[in-house]
C-alpha cells in the first residue's frame, strides 16, 4: 500500500441524526483529520436516516461508522472515534511522517 | 506494514499474491472483529439491517434517548398513532395539553380529543399525512387550537402516524398581540399625524391665544398666538400658573374659578374682559374656556382661547359715543325745532290775533269813516230841519192850530231821534264829540238810581256796591247812556226776573295789558244772572247793528256804542261771559289826572241877557246856511254869510268888524279849524265858535275853541253864541291830557 506522498484521503462518516455517539464521532473525526491529514482529505458526514441508499451501497451495518473510501483498500471504524490511536491505526495514517 | 512489504521483496509473485490476500483478509477480519466489538461494547447508536431492498435502521435504546428527551422536553406535543387511531405513544407536553396523565393517554383513541367539527379533517390528515389546524378538546373543557403535523411511517406490519401537535394558543395570542401592537402602532402614527395637524393648526392660529392648562391651572400648551397676544414665550410659561394672565382684581374676585366652574357646568364659559400681558399692560379680550377631557371622559384640564379685542372695543366705544353724541344732537335739534315750532305757533296765533284785531280795527275805522261822513251830512240836514221847525214854531206863535203844533212837535221829535241815532253811531265809531271831564262815577250811578229802577223793571233786584272812588275820565252824559244800555241788555237777558249787581273798584295795571295802558283804572261792573252769551254772540257782541233781540226791539248799537265810548276814552269794555249763568260787563276808565272842576253849565247865559252881535257865519251847505242865519237873526244878531273859509278870510281882510265867527268844520278848501287857527294869529280878539257834526277835529287845534254840536236847537245856539260873545270858557274846554277833543 502506498501511503506516503500518495493519494488523498476520502472519508465518509455515517451517523444516525443527532444521537450522542454520532455527534461525538463528528466532533472527533473533524479534529483528528484536521490534525493529521491537514488539507489532504475530504470528509463527508452522511445521515443514514436521510440517505439510506448510501448506507446500503457502502454496506454500513451500524452507526456511527467511519469509512475510508480512499486510499484503498476501504477501511471502516465503528464507534465514536474517541480513541485517536485506534482511528489513526485503522486509517493507516503514519503518525511519524505526518508529524 | 510497509516494513513487512520490504522484507518480503524477494518472494515469488504467487506467494506475494497469496500473502497480500492473506493480509487483506486479516485486515478485513480485524475490521469485522472491531465492528463486532464496537457493537458488543455499545459503541454504536444504530444498526442497519438489510432485508431485501428495504433496510431498517434500528436505533438502540441508548441511542434513542436524546430523541426521546428531545421529544419529551420539546414544547410541541408528539404522538404516535396506529392506523386505527390508537395512541401508541404521546409525550408529556401533549398529555399536559390535553390535561390527562400520559399513562391514560396511551392506548386511548386520539379522536376523542378532537373537536367534533374537526374529526373528518383529523381522519383525513392522519391517513394521508400533512398538516392542518385543529381544535382539541382537553378534559378541562377549554378548547385549544393546534397545528397537527402528521408523518406517516409505513412499517411492514402496520402503518403508523406520527404527529407533532403545536399549541397555537400562544401563537394566536401573539398574533393577536402583534395585530394589536400593529393597530396601536398605526393608531399612534395616525395620532401623531393628527397631533401634528393639531399642532400646525394651533401654531397657525396666530391671532388667537390658545392655552391649555392641567387641573392645577398650570400651562401645558401655549401657541404662537398666545405669545403674540400675551407676550410670554412658550418655554417661559409652560408649567407656570395660568391665572397670571388675569387682572389682579379679577383674580381677587375669583373670576378664573368662576369661569372654570361655568365651563364645567355648561361646557363653555365665554366672556369679555381685561387681561394682562407679560409687560403688565392690559388688553381687552374675548375669551372662551372649555374643559379638556381625556379619552375616558375624565377632566384633564382646561382650554382657554383669547382674542385681543382692544382695538375693536375702542372702535365700538367710539362708535357708541358717536352715536350717543349724534342722538344727543338729534334730540337737541329736535327740541330746538319743537321749540321753534312752538314759537312759530305762538307767533302765528299772535299774528292771527293781531290780524283779527287789525281787521276789526280797520272795519271799525271804515265804519267810522262811513258813519262820520253820513253823520256829518245827516246832521246838516237835521240842523236845517230842526232850525226850520223851530223858526216855524216861533213865527206861528200862539195862534198855531193845535193840529199843526202837534205835527210840528212830531217832526221835531223825529228830528231829535235822528240826532240821537247819529250820536250813537258816532259814539261807536269813536267819533262822537265827547265832553270828557273828571267824573265821580259813584255819585253818577247813585244819581241814576231812579232811572236804573225804571229801566230795569220790577222783576230784577238791583244791588249796588259802590265804594268811594277817584274821579274817572269820562263824558258823564255818554257814560250814563252807556250804563243804561248795559242795564237794558241785562233786563232783556232776564225776562223772568233776576238780579243785577253794580259794583265799583279801582284797578292798578302795572304791566302792559292788551289794549290798556299802564295806570290806575276805575272799573264799574254790572253783573246779571241771565243766560250769558253764546260763543258766536260774544264774538259779534260789539259789532254795530248786531242784535239778538227781535226785529224792532233793539238797534244793535247798544254794546257797540259802549265799546266805542270806552275805547275813545282810552279805557275798555270787558265782557266776562258765563254761558248759562250770566254776563258781567266791566267798564274800565282811566283815573282822571285833574281835579273835578265845577260844572260851568249853571253860568251859561240865560235867555234874559241877550247880547246882540255882528256874526260872520261860514258854512258850505246852503240849507244850513239859510236856517242858521235865520236862527241867528231871530236871536237878534247881525249875520254876514260866507260859503267857504276863503270867502270868510276875504270878508275879514276887507276890514269888516265882527264880534263872533261861527264856522262849520268840514268844508272843502279851508276847514273850520284851519280858519280858526289862522284867525288866532290874524284876529286874536275875534272869538270863534266851531259848529261841527262830528269830532274828527285835528290834534293841532287847541281845545280852547268852543264848539257847538250839530244839529243844534235854537236854544243851544243862543247859549253857545252868548257864551262866546261874553268870553265865558266853554264847558268842554277843560284841558285833559292827550284828549283829542
Amino acid at each position: 500500500m502506498i501511503s506516503d506522498g500518495g493519494g488523498r484521503y476520502v472519508l465518509r462518516l455515517y451517523v444516525t441524526g443527532s444521537t450522542g455517539r454520532s455527534l461525538r464521532a463528528i466532533d472527533n473525526i473533524t479534529r483528528i483529520a484536521n490534525a493529521h491529514l491537514a488539507n489532504n482529505h475530504d470528509l463527508t458526514i452522511i445521515d443514514i436516516y436521510v440517505e439510506p441508499e448510501a448506507a446500503r451501497d457502502d454496506q454500513i451495518i451500524a452507526a456511527p461508522t467511519l469509512l475510508r473510501v480512499a486510499p484503498l483498500p476501504r477501511r471502516r471504524i465503528l464507534g465514536d472515534l474517541s480513541d485517536e490511536a485506534r482511528v489513526l491505526s485503522g486509517l493507516e495514517i503514519d503518525t511519524d511522517a505526518a508529524s | 506494514m510497509s516494513t513487512q512489504h520490504r522484507q518480503e521483496a524477494g518472494a515469488t509473485p504467487a506467494l506475494v499474491s497469496d500473502r497480500e490476500r492473506i493480509a487483506e483478509l486479516e485486515a478485513r477480519l480485524a475490521e469485522a472483529e472491531d465492528t463486532l466489538n464496537a457493537i458488543r461494547n455499545g459503541e454504536i447508536d444504530a444498526l442497519v439491517i438489510g432485508g431485501g431492498s428495504e433496510r431498517t435502521i434500528y436505533t438502540l435504546e441508548t441511542a434513542d434517548r436524546p430523541y426521546r428527551l428531545l421529544i419529551e422536553q420539546m414544547r410541541e406535543g408528539a404522538v404516535t398513532m396506529s392506523a386505527a387511531g390508537t395512541v401508541l405513544y404521546a409525550n408529556q407536553t401533549l398529555a399536559d395539553m390535553l390535561h390527562i396523565p400520559a399513562q391514560q393517554l396511551v392506548a386511548s383513541r386520539m379522536e376523542r380529543f378532537v373537536h367534533t367539527d374537526d374529526i373528518a379533517n383529523f381522519h383525513s390528515i392522519a391517513t394521508i399525512g400533512g398538516r392542518t389546524e385543529l381544535r382539541l378538546c382537553p378534559t378541562n373543557g377549554q378548547e385549544v387550537p393546534v397545528q397537527f403535523a402528521v408523518s406517516r411511517i409505513d412499517t411492514d406490519d402496520e402503518p403508523l402516524a406520527c404527529a407533532v401537535v403545536t399549541d397555537l394558543s400562544e401563537a394566536r395570542r401573539h398574533a393577536e398581540e402583534l395585530s394589536d401592537a400593529r393597530a396601536r402602532l398605526a393608531a399612534e402614527a395616525a395620532s401623531r399625524a393628527s397631533d401634528e395637524r393639531y399642532r400646525l393648526i394651533l401654531e397657525s392660529a396666530t391671532d388667537y391665544a390658545i392655552i391649555a392648562t392641567d387641573l392645577d391651572q398650570c400651562v401645558t400648551i401655549w401657541n404662537v398666538g398666545a405669545r403674540n397676544i400675551l407676550g410670554w414665550k412658550e418655554e417661559d410659561i409652560i408649567g407656570k400658573p395660568a391665572p397670571m394672565i388675569w387682572t389682579p382684581e379679577d383674580r381677587e374676585a375669583g373670576v378664573p374659578e368662576w369661569e372654570m366652574s361655568t365651563a364645567l357646568a355648561e361646557g363653555r364659559a365665554e366672556d369679555e374682559r381685561w387681561h394682562l400681558r407679560c409687560d403688565g399692560m392690559r388688553f381687552w379680550a374675548n375669551g372662551l374656556l372649555m374643559p379638556l377631557r381625556g379619552d375616558d371622559g375624565a377632566l384633564i384640564g382646561y382650554l382657554k382661547m383669547l382674542r385681543d379685542r382692544t382695538d375693536q372695543r375702542k372702535a365700538e366705544q367710539a362708535r357708541i359715543a358717536f352715536n350717543e353724541q349724534l342722538e344727543r344732537r338729534v334730540a337737541d335739534r329736535t327740541a330746538e325745532l319743537a321749540a321753534a315750532n312752538n314759537r312759530l305757533q305762538v307767533e302765528m296765533a299772535e299774528r292771527e290775533k293781531a290780524q283779527d284785531q287789525l281787521r276789526q280795527a280797520q272795519k271799525i275805522e271804515a265804519i267810522g269813516h262811513l258813519t262820520g261822513g253820513v253823520a256829518h251830512d245827516f246832521n246838516n240836514l237835521l240842523a236845517a230841519i230842526m232850525g226850520s221847525l223851530e223858526l216855524v214854531q216861533r213865527r206861528l206863535g200862539d195862534e198855531i192850530d193845535p193840529k199843526v203844533k202837534r205835527m210840528l212837535g212830531g217832526a221835531m221829535q223825529a228830528t231829535e231821534r235822528g240826532a240821537s241815532l247819529t250820536k250813537r253811531l258816532l259814539a261807536f265809531a269813536r267819533r262822537q264829540d265827547l265832553h270828557s271831564s273828571a267824573v265821580d262815577v259813584a255819585a253818577l250811578i247813585v244819581g241814576m238810581g231812579d232811572l236804573i229802577e225804571r229801566s230795569i223793571g220790577p222783576m230784577v233786584v238791583v244791588t249796588v256796591d259802590m265804594p268811594e272812588l277817584q274821579p274817572a275820565r269820562a263824558d258823564a252824559h255818554q257814560l250814563e247812556l252807556a250804563i243804561l244800555n248795559v242795564i237794558v241788555n241785562a233786563r232783556d237777558a232776564m225776562p223772568h226776573g233776576g238780579k243785577l249787581h253794580i259794583a265799583g273798584r279801582t284797578e292798578d295795571i302795572a304791566d302792559e295789558v292788551p289794549e290798556l295802558a299802564p295806570g290806575k283804572y276805575i272799573v264799574v261792573s254790572l253783573a246779571d244772572v241771565g243766560g250769558g252769551m253764546s260763543e258766536a254772540t260774544l264774538k259779534r257782541a260789539t259789532e254795530p247793528f248786531f242784535t239778538t233781540k227781535g226785529v224792532g226791539k233793539g238797534t244793535g248799537l247798544g254794546l257797540s256804542m259802549v265799546f266805542g265810548l270806552m275805547a275813545q276814552l282810552q279805557g275798555r269794555m270787558v265782557l266776562l261771559n258765563h254761558p248759562g249763568t250770566g254776563l258781567t260787563v266791566e267798564l274800565w276808565m282811566q283815573v282822571a289826572d285833574v281835579m273835578l272842576l265845577p260844572s260851568l253849565a249853571s253860568n251859561s247865559a240865560s235867555g234874559g241877557h241877550h247880547i246882540a252881535g255882528r256874526v260872520l257865519f261860514v258854512d258850505d251847505d246852503p240849507l244850513v246856511r239859510e236856517t242858521t242865519t235865520a236862527m241867528l237873526e231871530d236871536l237878534g244878531h247881525t249875520v254876514t254869510v260866507a260859503a267857504s273859509g276863503e270867502e270868510a278870510l276875504a270878508i275879514l281882510t276887507e276890514g269888516d268888524e265882527f264880534d263872533l265867527l261861527v264856522t262849520d268844520h268840514a268844508m272843502p278848501g279851508i276847514t273850520g279849524s284851519q280858519l280858526a287857527t289862522t284867525l288866532q294869529a290874524l284876529r286874536p280878539e275875534l272869538p270863534v265858535l266851531l259848529a261841527t257834526g262830528f269830532a274828527d277835529l285835528p290834534e293841532s287845534l287847541g281845545p280852547s275853541i268852543p264848539r257847538l254840536a250839530k244839529p243844534f236847537k235854537r236854544e243851544a245856539l243862543a247859549r253857545a253864541v252868548e257864551n262866546a260873545l261874553s268870553g265865558v270858557a266853554p264847558t268842554n274846554a277843560i284841558p285833559l291830557g292827550r284828549s283829542r277833543t
